[in-house]
């Protein structure tokens, strides 16, 4: 089975400061080195803290920022490579985004027809006369109905929740094959977070959709995803199906993020006693060397400091970039109601 | 029972905007114990950072308090003269809120904001102040304070300057610490440091902690009690394991189905319908039936009352008419 | 399923306009000073520029409601039509230089690196070069008409219009509903001219008012150095020509001057109530 989207080796630098004399100051290593694969109809998330480089990957997914080295396959089909303007138009319309800030991500001059006729017609999916029932289709479809009602109001009448449904709207008018969502639930309160998830879900079986989930909510990839890829610092430092990882993480910073994130279980979570990770998170214009967790890790030996450790296989799908994700005894199966860095 | 130390009793707050009044908190009454860590839980536009506000006498204009009472520690704070209240503020009573940078001043150093909140509560000299400023800020756990103390707050991380507020907050050991969402701009390794740190003071000072928070999660972790405010008013009130394991009201129910948590995989979400009402123009009755899953016909007629359920447990609910000996309104 | 609960109505622009009650004198204001430049010559008795239509240097009167001038001109006639100048080269310079400062910091802001620095580099030579000197010298070089006077302020006034674009440009070109267009598959020309254009024209607008209030001193004042256009009397040019009366005559400089300052203060003050309207975020409150 081939694989729908293919990144490997990717590489991402920004250059900061400097003037026009003067170089770059200092370069930023939002992503170094990254694989990741998205099969037909999957759901993977990206996790991972503020710096981790996931808004940058999904950027570079969707060609917004370009990438410093490696290649991303769509289809088996280089994406980079692919410069004749209908080949780069072919893969615009299969892979479209949803964006972090529902209040950021439509244009406040713009009625709702406007935002979602312009997809229709910038790739002529439907003829023009059609497009304004095409739009009340999609509206429909997303559970603003009767999606009529919707077409002059402009985005500041509209609750966030209602924005992210006609933001959801506008990246399948195309008819993706794979929708990038960066946060797309993060900024909404509970109950309309789980309305959009639920949408979300409902959608995937009706289009037939993969999503790329980009988010910081272990709750919500539990629950959503079937893949988890780790971040920190610009580098997978773990990956593999959900539940797997849920159950046994084989990377100290991916046990980190379990014991952290917050359970909405009384009695399970006053049950954790194991300490949070201290200091706060390296920049990432001056990573730490070999691994970069190493600064931060409960485990840390003197190798960490000065070998990169490899990736390692730890067998159906899941991959660590540890010195010890092999040694299994130093991973105990993972209780949140005894959560504990193993010594 | 002991008496408790803050007691706020039918507090009203209005916003008096352009568009209309907003009714964001409406006849709220609630009570905080000595020691106690007590959550106001609810999501946005549900008037919890409103009733903080309420509580510190921190209301700015359009909004006003209209009507109530907040009795703290023997005093009724709404009838203090404000200068009497600035020395409650940040003296007994201290806040921390979710954006530090608005309340650091960007073109001083850290150090000197902190001497100068102490100074200005405390009656002691600048070289005792800075004492005590080192002292906060060690306790809160920054690493070489004798170095922070000279940094201005840019310089500082979302974690760091959080710190420095919390610094700043328990350098006049304060009995109540009102936390509004001081995690939700925080990355979750750097969430769990600063909850953690928080709870710890609270032990040290003994003092007692009002969480604003959108997180049940949080609240799961680190409170007693909880409060669920929907829509400008308390809907359910009740011990953190009650709350969990047995929510009363509709709304409470609605919320902890709709929440995520990582120790447990839902193969179905199956979510509420709407949003939250806009609070110009509330819905009659109870605010939640227009949303709610149980409702009845009264319910969009009558305004249900707080029912005793059982002892420290009350839901604004119809359903526990029966149930309950009918509390005070 | 979701239902339209509430949909905020919209306050029209006059509602949020007409909160700032100084705006709106302003307004009253400036629409009689057009009514006055547009009507008044076609009403009047006396004709602009005639002069012994009564006696020289003759006190308001029910004939003459502003006196007459050392050549027993109308100044009220005058003065209108002097207005009507004014308010052509103000409008119109202000109008050029909008254009080319949103042409030039649109650019500047939208592609950025090289191309902005060049394009700001430039705009700060016309920054930093005194703009009343200059102004001087472009009309003294190609002669003092109406078209000239206009161009050349148009020519100064430009670089603050740019560097506000620019910056409206560059902050805007990250705005998610930008980056949405993109993945939409916009093309540039519709990127700058349906996503960005549009949001970055409220602060342009506010500026342009206030440009025209400055265009119009620059033209008074170059008049009244003797570098106005000859043929056309504006109101800087009756404040020249009435200098050495000014003691004995003092309506021959007091209502031209007046003039000036109520439109120059009603511009400022509908700019004022502008910057309401079109900042979306003081709507709603």
């Amino acid at each position: 089975m081939s694989a729908l989207l293919e990144i490997q080796d990717l590489e991402v630098h920004f250059p900061v400061g400097g003037g026009w004399f003067s170089g770059p100051r200092a370069v930023v290593h939002a992503v170094d080195g990254v694989d990741l694969s998205v099969e037909p109809g999957e759901i993977v998330a990206v996790v991972g803290e503020s710096g981790c480089g996931k808004t940058t990957l999904a950027r570079s997914v969707l060609g917004l920022n370009q990438p410093t080295a490696g290649t991303i396959r769509f289809r088996g089909k280089d994406v980079r490579g692919a410069r004749s303007a209908q080949e780069m138009r072919a893969y615009r319309r299969a892979i479209q985004m949803i964006f972090q800030d529902p209040f950021d991500s439509l244009n406040p001059r713009k009625t709702v027809l406007q935002t979602l006729a312009q997809p229709l017609r910038i790739h002529g999916i439907v003829p023009r006369s059609e497009i304004r029932a095409e739009v009340v289709r999609l509206l429909n479809l997303v559970g603003l109905s009767p999606g009529e009602s919707y077409l002059g109001r402009y985005p500041h009448q509209f609750s966030g929740g209602q924005r992210q449904r006609i933001c959801i709207a506008r990246a399948i008018a195309l008819r993706p094959s794979l929708i990038v969502a960066d946060e797309a639930v993060s900024a909404l309160d509970i109950s309309i977070r789980a309305q959009i998830l639920a949408l979300l879900q409902k959608l995937r079986t009706d289009l037939g959709l993969s999503y790329l989930f980009i988010t910081h909510d272990l709750g919500v990839v539990r629950s959503f995803c079937e893949r988890v890829v780790v971040m920190y610092l610009g580098h997978v430092v773990e990956e593999g199906p959900t539940e797997q990882i849920f159950e046994r993480p084989r990377h100290p910073y991916t046990t980190a993020l379990l014991e952290a994130c917050p359970l909405a279980d009384p009695i399970v979570a006053r049950r954790r006693t194991s300490a949070p990770l201290t200091g706060d998170i390296p920049s990432p214009v001056r990573p730490p060397k070999a691994c970069r967790f190493h600064t931060r890790c409960p485990m840390a030996e003197e190798i960490c400091g000065t070998v990169a450790p490899p990736i390692v296989d730890c067998g159906n799908g899941q991959k660590s970039r540890c010195h010890f994700a092999g040694d299994l005894d130093r991973w105990p199966k993972f209780d949140f109601s005894s959560a504990k860095a193993s010594a | 029972m002991s008496k408790p130390l803050l007691t706020a009793t039918n507090l009203v707050t209005k916003l008096f905007t352009d568009s209309g009044t907003v009714q964001a908190v409406d006849g709220v009454s609630l009570h905080i114990g000595h020691g106690e860590a007590v959550a106001l839980v609810g999501e946005s536009g549900c008037g919890k950072s409103m009733t903080a506000l309420s509580l510190m006498r921190l209301v700015r204009p359009p909004g006003q308090i209209v009507s109530g009472s907040v009795n703290f520690d023997g005093a009724d704070l709404l009838s203090l003269s404000e200068r009497e209240m600035r020395a409650v503020r940040g003296g007994r009573l201290a806040m921390v809120f979710q954006d530090p940078m608005t309340f650091l001043n960007p073109l001083m150093r850290v150090g000197e904001q902190i001497v100068e909140a102490i100074m200005l509560h405390q009656r002691v000299g600048s070289s005792e102040a800075r004492r005590t400023a080192l002292e906060a800020l060690e306790r809160v756990g920054i690493p070489a304070a004798a170095t922070v103390i000279e940094y201005f707050p840019h310089q500082l991380s979302g974690g760091m300057r959080q710190r420095v507020l919390i610094a700043m907050a328990i350098s006049s050991k304060p009995t109540l610490l009102i936390a509004d969402e001081p995690t939700t701009a925080l990355d979750v390794t750097i969430q769990a440091q600063i909850m953690r740190l928080l709870a710890k003071l609270r032990g040290e000072l003994s003092s007692s902690m009002l969480l604003i928070t959108h997180d049940l999660g949080l609240v799961a972790e680190y409170c007693d009690r909880v409060y669920v405010m929907y829509a400008g008013r308390i809907v359910e009130e009740g011990d953190v394991y009650g709350i969990f394991a047995n929510p009363r009201h509709p709304y409470t129910r609605a919320l902890l189905s709709s929440t995520l948590s990582p120790d447990r995989r839902i193969e179905k979400l199956a979510p509420i319908d709407g949003q939250p009402p806009n609070l110009i123009t509330p819905p009659p009755g109870c605010r939640f039936h227009p949303r709610c899953r149980e409702r009845m016909a009264r319910c969009s007629e009558e305004a249900p009352p707080n029912f005793d359920i059982a002892p420290g447990a009350s839901a604004r609910c119809w359903l526990y008419e029966e149930a309950a000996r009918v509390g005070a309104p | 399923m979701t239902t339209i609960t509430h949909i905020p109505a919209e306050p029209s622009w006059w509602r949020i306009f007409s909160r700032n009650r100084g705006s709106v004198v302003g307004a009253v204001v400036l629409v009689v000073l057009f009514a006055l430049a547009i009507v008044a010559p076609m009403l009047l008795r006396f004709e602009a520029g005639r002069i012994d239509v009564g006696p020289s240097m003759a006190p308001p009167s029910l004939v003459h409601l502003m006196g007459t001038d050392e050549l027993g001109r109308d100044v009220f006639a005058r003065a209108a039509a002097g207005l009507s100048v004014s308010l052509m080269v103000g409008f119109g310079a202000a109008t050029i230089s909008t254009f080319l400062g949103v042409v030039i910091g649109g650019l500047a802001g939208f592609f950025g690196r090289s191309i902005d620095a060049l394009l700001m580099r430039l705009t700060e030579i016309f920054q930093v070069i005194p703009r009343f000197f200059l102004a001087v010298l472009l009309v003294a070089f190609f002669g003092a008409s109406i078209f000239n006077i206009l161009i050349a302020i148009a020519v100064l006034s430009w670089p603050e219009i740019a560097r506000l674009v620019r910056g409206e440009f560059l902050s805007l070109r990250s705005r998610q509903f930008v980056d949405a267009a993109r993945v939409a598959g916009a093309s540039r020309t519709s990127l700058i001219f349906g996503e960005i254009l549009p949001n970055a024209l409220g602060p342009v607008v506010v500026n342009a008012t206030l440009m025209v209030g400055q265009a119009m001193l620059l033209e008074a004042g170059l008049s009244y150095l003797g570098l106005g256009d000859p043929t056309k009397a504006s109101l800087g040019q009756m404040l020249q020509e009435a200098q050495q009366i000014m003691r004995s005559a003092w309506w021959t400089t007091a209502f031209p001057g007046m003039f000036i300052f109520l439109a120059v203060l009603s511009l400022n003050l509908v700019g004022d109530g502008l910057t309401d309207v079109l900042n979306p975020r003081a709507r709603g409150r």
